[in-house]
């Protein structure tokens, strides 16, 4: 009998200790996934950036919306083989990117010129219409030309005279002016309503100064009626499955636009940068861009150009917006920014 | 302004540009324009990169800054703005793009008020 409840209490640690032992192991198993979540699997090697162009330098505009869509675009114009794709200053316009992009997103108060938006907007924007060169349609040469016109200005092309979308435009400005409202709006006789009233001077400034100009530029995606832009969520997927999404658009000869939360980029440089610039701004910035539940105070576009393996992990091409010397620009590590994503977006078919 | 050939070396920290005269910074940077060395007096830049920029100075200068919009949309936009063009508005100077001539490629600089620059990311650099 004694010896019988030794066996069993013998039984009972054993199984105890086979239990601890495969804990032990799935743990270890667990912690060398988490340290191989950015191993370079089977990505292989693609590099388009080449077809994203030159480095871009939005600087203090909110733009990167619209220069990730417009360095995607870039990459769809190459693959159908437009003849100017070699060409670096061949860059599709900011103008044109954010020309369709309405509900706040295109507005350039002057020497306040932050404007959040979505990549999608611009990527409609620039398959429904076309797009200029950004040497016919520079952002700079619009600039001087809405500075002309008084301290702000609307651009949209595409806006009509309806009141309700001039109401729109007020409240948006408001917006984008941080006024609880646009003084004057109302009084259609006040001067700040006749500054405002701009959607046909503004088409006008777009049209003499932008669209005459590359009238005959104009590059038209050939596929653009069989193609749209689609976003998927990032948020709940892991490393290796965000890294699988892009690995499979990048070797379906795809940018993908990918927006990240700069707050959890590991790059020293960038965070010394992030925190010297937007200590006070940081809260606000979040619950402006509604991403505050997320924990994210500063969500940025990139285009994705390419993936390549080094010293066994991943490292993806990241076309990023902040000139040429950004530290968050060109082939960098998975494991820097991988974590950090928020959503994909890219041109697929309807 | 925007097409200005310039040619690296070393990579420089400061960069000096007065109208159309271009200058050498500091001893870890050389700039050539158009393969002309030039020497300069001391600048605005210059100083900033000898005394630093301390993180002081930014925390006021953050606190008297205009409240951002407050969007309606609870949709995740973005904005992104180049941390270190913010960083140049904030020490009181202009931001600035120059294009590589070639490769298309924009360099963001910082530019002060007496026209010496600095390369903006290099701001970054001198936080103390």
């Amino acid at each position: 009998m004694l010896g019988m409840r030794n066996l069993l209490k013998m039984k009972k640690l054993f199984c105890v200790l086979i239990l601890a032992a495969v804990t032990a192991s799935t743990v270890s198993v667990s912690a060398s996934v988490g340290a191989g979540d950015y191993g370079c699997g089977n990505s292989g090697s693609i590099d388009l950036s080449q077809r994203l162009g030159a480095v871009r330098n939005q600087g203090v505009n909110g733009l990167c919306w619209a220069y990730s869509a417009a360095a995607a675009m870039r990459n769809e114009l190459c693959r159908e083989g437009h003849p100017r794709c070699g060409d670096a200053s061949f860059q599709p316009s900011i103008p044109d990117a954010t020309a369709c992009a309405r509900k706040n997103l295109n507005i350039f108060p002057v020497g306040k010129e932050s404007s959040g938006g979505r990549p999608e907007r611009a990527l409609s924007c620039m398959l429904g219409k076309g797009v200029c060169s950004e040497e016919n349609a520079s952002i700079e040469k619009y600039r001087q030309a809405v500075k002309g016109m008084g301290e702000f200005c609307p651009i949209d092309p595409c806006a009509s005279d309806k009141s309700s979308d001039m109401k729109n435009y007020i409240d948006n400005l408001a917006n984008a002016t941080q006024q609880s409202s646009v003084h004057g709006f109302g009084d259609e006789n006040s001067d700040e309503y006749a500054l405002l009233n701009l959607p046909a001077k503004a088409a006008c400034v777009y049209k003499s100064v932008i669209g005459e100009s590359c009238k005959r530029n104009r590059a038209v995606l050939r596929e653009a009626k069989t193609v749209a832009p689609q976003t998927l969520m990032l948020l709940k997927k892991s490393s290796p499955e965000v890294m699988e999404i892009l690995n499979n658009l990048l070797k379906s000869d795809k940018t993908p636009i990918l927006a990240v939360c700069l707050d959890n980029v590991a790059i020293p440089e960038l965070q010394k940068g992030l925190a010297a610039a937007e200590k006070a701004e940081k809260a606000e910035k979040a619950e402006e861009s509604g991403a505050a539940g997320r924990g994210c105070g500063n969500a940025h576009a990139v285009t994705i150009g390419g993936v390549r393996c080094h010293n066994g992990e991943a490292e993806y091409y990241v076309h990023n917006s902040w000139g040429k010397n950004a530290p968050f620009h060109g082939w960098i590590p998975a494991s820097k920014f991988i974590a950090a994503s928020l959503d994909v977006t890219f041109i697929g078919k309807k | 302004m925007m097409t200005r050939v310039l040619v690296l070396l070393l990579f420089p920290l400061v960069l000096l540009v007065n109208g159309s005269a271009n200058a050498s910074a500091n001893a870890n940077a050389i700039i050539t324009y158009k393969g002309v060395q030039i020497s300069h007096a001391p600048s605005e830049a210059q100083k900033l990169v000898d005394q630093g920029i301390s993180k002081a100075s930014l925390a006021s200068n953050n606190s008297n800054k205009m409240k951002t919009k407050k969007a309606s949309s609870t949709r995740l936009h973005m904005s992104g703005e180049n941390p270190a063009d913010l960083l140049c508005v904030e020490i009181k100077g202009i931001p600035e793009n120059i294009k590589e001539e070639k490769s298309g490629d924009e360099i963001s600089i910082c530019r002060m008020s007496d026209g010496s620059f600095i390369v903006s990311w290099d701001l970054i650099k001198i936080i103390k």
